[in-house]
């Protein structure tokens, strides 16, 4: 299997198509952290960001031959799917949870999204991390998204566009309202903790 | 630059998406811009140190497995579907070679003329003894020509067969063009062959299954540049 590391995305996607098993765990290997991380990001749930990751790419084995790579590369396309699968999760998920008071802000964030270190020295970073965590999750779904995949994932505007099928001014307006609204926060958050977050 | 202008580009400058030594200056005179500025990279700072924490993070190994089972399974029911194709492709691509092989013998053969039109060609059919050798075919290309517009009738037995063929007691489809070609051929020859029964398939007929094995015998219009021109076939 390790030869097979060294191929392409699209080369992996031939060999699935001629029933290759080890070029769909290779691709699958490959992948599938950008969309699992992708979805736990945009969910905090990582029950949530299993189910999507497992539907990304069984959706990818049931419609191999829809992918064209001249309309762009493997990454955006699974970066779709995840999306759709993402909101229709959440809003299911919205119709039969209650809405959650201030109070419980600090609950509904789950633990699994806070690394816990044994170093205390950590505890602030792992802390600081949390708080962006919950910043990230609480900001609107559209903020959200480019936040996750510009800053989180280190997509260029460009990237993220096709992914959003928008414009990329589009993208770039609304990280900038996004990272205001982040900052704002932070500002606040320093303020309350005596100017020491990180 | 003043703060409206800086709000704009903050972000960009934090990121490193741009360097704007307007905006930097703006934030050495402005404490509120300053202030901004060192939030959004700060920002930036936690932005990294989540990047790398997150770096680690993947799937359960069960998802892994579950994915692999659904791709066995698809495999095992998708390999029926891929020889019968497979076995469909092989089948119009036999037919295909036997058509260009019937067009290739009749290429080493002499264009008939028109001075020898009462020689027999030796691949018709005894049937067809009666009718003269280089078949007066004007009439039947004019026809394909206006029907290739339209596409290739499948009724068959067409009403316009040229005289010495209405006494035929076969029965045969009209001619079905082979390629489209808008200059009309003077006169040509006709080649008796004999097809996979599924070569009809390449034409768009039906194939009775049960005889599907089978062969069935065609003739082939070739011009008098030697390519085959239509095809029809005879029952």
């Amino acid at each position: 299997m390790t030869e097979l590391t060294h191929l392409t995305d699209d080369d992996l996607l031939r060999l699935m198509a001629s029933g290759n098993e080890a070029g769909f765990t290779v691709l699958y290997r490959r992948r599938h952290p950008a969309v699992y991380r992708f979805a736990l990001q945009m969910s905090g749930s990582p029950s949530l960001a299993e189910e999507v990751t497992q539907e990304v790419f069984l959706t990818l084995l049931s419609e191999q031959s829809n992918y064209d790579g001249k309309k762009g590369p493997l990454a955006a396309y699974l970066y779709g799917i995840a999306r759709r699968q993402v909101w229709r999760r959440l809003a299911q998920r919205r119709m039969h949870l209650p809405i959650p008071g201030p109070d419980e802000e600090e609950a509904r964030t789950p633990e699994s999204l806070i690394a816990h270190s044994e170093v205390e020295r950590d505890l602030a970073r792992d802390e600081a991390l949390g708080w962006l965590r919950r910043a990230v999750l609480a900001l609107p779904a559209g903020y959200r998204e480019v936040v996750v995949l510009c800053d989180l994932h280190e997509l260029s505007y460009a990237e993220a566009a096709r992914i959003l099928k928008c414009a990329v001014g589009t993208v770039r307006s609304r990280l900038h309202r996004a990272r205001a609204l982040l900052s704002e926060k932070l500002a606040a958050k320093k303020s309350s903790s005596s100017g020491c977050l990180v | 630059m003043n703060c409206s202008d800086f709000e704009k580009v903050v972000v960009d400058i934090a990121r490193g998406e741009m360097a704007d030594a307007a905006g930097a200056e703006h934030a050495e005179t402005c404490a509120r811009c300053a202030r901004r500025l060192a939030n959004e990279r700060m920002l930036n700072g936690l932005v990294a140190a989540a990047v790398a924490d997150d770096g680690e993070r993947v799937a359960l190994p069960a998802i892994e497995q579950a994915l692999i089972a659904a791709f066995r399974k698809r495999e095992v029911a998708s390999r029926p579907q891929r020889r019968a194709l497979w076995t469909r492709t092989a089948v119009a691509a036999i037919a295909a070679v036997v058509v260009l092989a019937a067009v290739v013998v009749s290429l080493r053969k002499p264009v008939e003329r028109p001075s020898k039109a009462q020689a027999r060609p030796p691949q018709e059919s005894s049937a067809r003894a009666s009718a003269p050798a280089a078949v007066p075919v004007v009439g039947e290309v004019r026809k394909l020509r206006s029907r290739t517009a339209r596409g290739p009738r499948r009724n068959p037995v067409g009403p316009s067969k040229p005289q010495g063929i209405e006494a035929n007691p076969e029965h045969m489809t009209d001619f079905i063009p082979v390629f489209y070609d808008p200059e009309p051929i003077e006169r040509g020859q006709i080649v008796r062959v004999r097809l996979p029964r599924t070569a009809l398939t390449v034409f768009g007929l039906p194939v009775n299954e049960e005889q599907a094995e089978g062969t069935i015998r065609a003739d082939v219009l070739l011009g008098e540049d030697g390519l085959a021109r239509a095809v029809r076939f005879v029952k």
